[in-house]
């Protein structure tokens, strides 16, 4: 039995089902991530959780008790939001007080509890300001801390960390973490962002349109998306459209459509592939390489394009490669030094990044 | 804020605050000052010390504070409903509110006057069902101005309510249920705190259009139901003391802009934290 056990939970808002026969076990202490786009069920699966929503159908169940039925101020599931939601009349530690007064605990044990958690999340010093008085990340440690010092059965975060910018981003990712792991809290952070997940989650479930679409270790739905769309969701943006011709030592020879070039890939692929079926290559940008041609050896996977644009990005440059395939090719480089728009580009695709899947 | 920023506030409120100093403030002091140079403080001697006119001033006072309160404790509900109500009748909703706008004051009284009078339905219905067994008094009592004041001015009060609480993140209360609070606790500790700007203007409103009303008093209280605004109206038009009528005026004045200040200052730490606008850090 999981601490956290979530059974075909369904919900639907007249016509639409929002979330489908959806299924999710979490241990005591494990981190999970709902990744997906806007509008894919992941917030509404994490209000059901919290009981702000009634599921129309399925069970949720947090240590053994069936959740179903128990209004959400009896749950004791905190949720941390995304634009926080503190209470803008009280203070700091009236902010993180409130659920201790709610359960009337001694006005020391209170005292102690908020003191030590205003530590943890270190805001000494802010303790009688009020949210207005706040930086962003101020208001989030404070939110944070609320929802931590209920010592919740389960902690549900909503888009944590989409109101901050780049810097202030991987600070608070390293401290939730910390956190997380110190309190040993299980937790579900709902998430748009593929990295967001992939540094913070032991586990990652992939939806869209309300459907599980992949569960898994970050590292295995990061590396190795289970079909163009999650592919796609997961950074490769490149998609080389061929007929496969042969399978020989575990590699892959592709014939590109249109162009007729082979491509030679040796990252995953569906058991059931055949000669001739109609596949699909995809690669991140980030793992295509420009060659300078002459000095390089290799035989394989080199192809010749005409640079349309180049993007800087600031840390990366994007180059986009017409007429090396049928479909434009992405490459990202740290410092690009290659011909600029217009001219000829040679690039190498190594065949272990490259993914296949049926067309 | 910089001096450019409140230099351009300053030019946008231009307009206004010239048309209420030319109608406004301009009259008021030139006729404080002709009062006070031909008569001097004689008037206003004679009102704060004549019990008469004296307990003309508290009725219209605690008249107004009943009014304010009635219109807050019925408004309130209203204006919940209305702000978190997902319904798309919302906007007929709102209309429906505002519709008593459009019937002038003169006819509500009118109105109030066949429903509330000795043979009016609420008399009719109260002894159809054997409540009463005469006739009761309401016309020409406090209860009649207060009723049709309350019906006049309410949706003063569930607009600026309304307005108000819409305002309030709807996770804000999902954050309270999620820490242990119920409904009712999540209103008293959090809802209502925060509604506490649209409750205040609401009663600022409501008073100051309560102790200046005219028409509502003077249909529904009656002769022996006197209010400041029918002294003053007496004054000018009966004993035709345009003085006195002045020093009435500017007692009741007075009185509004006491109470004013007196609700500012009372909610000014409610204000500052949850009140509109203002610095971020």
């Amino acid at each position: 039995m999981s601490y956290l056990e979530i059974d075909n939970l369904t919900k639907q808002f007249g016509a639409t089902t929002a979330v489908d026969h959806f299924n999710l076990h979490v241990e005591q202490g494990e981190m999970v991530a709902l990744l997906g786009g806007s509008g894919c069920g992941k917030t509404t699966i994490l209000r059901m959780i919290a009981g702000f929503l009634e599921p129309t159908e399925g069970s949720i169940r947090i240590n053994g008790r069936t959740m179903n039925e128990i209004p959400p101020y009896k749950r004791n599931v905190a949720i941390f939001f995304q634009n926080y939601a503190l209470f803008p009349h009280l203070t700091v530690y009236n902010n993180i007080a409130y659920g201790l007064k709610q359960k009337k605990m001694p006005k020391a044990e209170i005292q102690k509890k908020v003191a030590d958690f205003v530590h943890l999340v270190r805001l000494e010093g802010l303790e009688k300001r009020y949210p207005r008085e706040l930086s962003g990340g101020q208001q989030q440690r404070v939110a944070l801390a609320r929802a931590l010092v209920m010592e919740p059965s389960v902690l549900l975060l909503d888009e944590p960390l989409s109101n901050l910018d780049a810097k202030l981003r991987i600070e608070m990712q390293v401290e939730i973490r910390q956190l997380q792991k110190k309190l040993n809290v299980t937790t579900i952070i709902v998430t748009h962002d593929q990295e967001e997940a992939v540094s913070l989650a032991d586990k990652i479930l992939v939806m869209s349109e309300g459907h599980l679409l992949q569960e898994g270790d970050p590292r295995e739905v990061f590396n190795y998306p289970a079909s163009p769309f999650l592919a796609d969701f997961m950074g490769f943006t490149n998609f080389i459209y061929g007929t496969l011709q042969e399978v020989k030592d575990g590699k892959y020879y592709i014939s590109a459509r249109k162009t007729g070039e082979m491509l030679v890939a040796g990252g995953n692929a569906p058991a059931d592939l055949k000669t001739g079926d109609s596949v699909v290559a995809a690669i991140r940008p980030g793992n295509v390489a420009g060659v300078s041609g002459r000095q390089d050896d290799r035989k394989e996977n080199i192809y010749t394009g005409r640079v349309s644009a180049v993007t800087y990005k600031g840390n990366i440059s994007q180059v986009d490669i017409l007429e090396a395939f049928d479909t434009p090719l992405h490459m990202h480089c740290a410092d690009y030094t290659g011909p600029m728009d217009g001219g000829e580009v040679t690039v190498y695709l190594p065949p272990e990044k490259l993914l296949i899947y049926k067309a | 804020m910089s001096q450019r920023k409140k230099l351009s506030i300053l030019g946008l409120s231009m307009p206004a605050s010239f048309l209420l100093v030319i109608c406004f403030v301009f009259p008021l002091g030139y006729i404080l000052v002709t009062t006070l140079a031909e008569d001097g403080p004689e008037y206003y001697i004679k009102f704060l010390t004549d019990p008469f006119y004296l307990k003309v001033l508290w009725r219209t006072v605690w008249i107004s504070l009943v009014c304010t309160g009635v219109s807050l404790l019925f408004g309130y509900p209203t204006a919940y409903f209305l702000a978190r109500t997902r319904s798309r009748m919302k906007n007929m909703l709102l209309i429906v509110t505002i519709f008593p706008f459009l019937v002038s004051a003169v006819v509500r009284a009118y109105g109030w006057q066949v429903i509330l009078g000795k043979r009016g339905i609420v008399n009719q219905f109260l002894m159809a069902v054997g409540l009463v067994h005469k006739p009761l008094v309401i016309l020409n009592t406090w209860m009649a101005v207060v009723i049709g004041m309350v019906h006049l001015l309410i949706p003063y009060m569930i607009l600026s309510i309304a307005g108000v609480i819409q305002n309030i993140d709807p996770n804000v209360e999902y954050a309270s249920y999620s820490l242990g609070c119920n409904k009712r606790e999540t209103f008293w500790k959090v809802i209502f705190p925060l509604s506490a700007p649209g409750i205040i203007s609401g009663c600022i409103l409501v008073f100051t259009l309560s102790i200046t009303s005219f028409v509502t008093p003077q249909l529904l209280g009656g002769a022996k139901f006197v209010m400041m605004s029918q002294l003053v109206d007496s004054q000018i038009n009966t004993v035709f003391n345009l003085s006195f009528a002045a020093a009435i005026s500017y007692i009741l004045l007075f009185i509004i802009l006491l109470f004013q200040f007196l609700a500012n200052w009372s909610t000014k730490g409610i204000m500052n934290r949850v009140g509109g606008g203002g610095k971020r850090a």
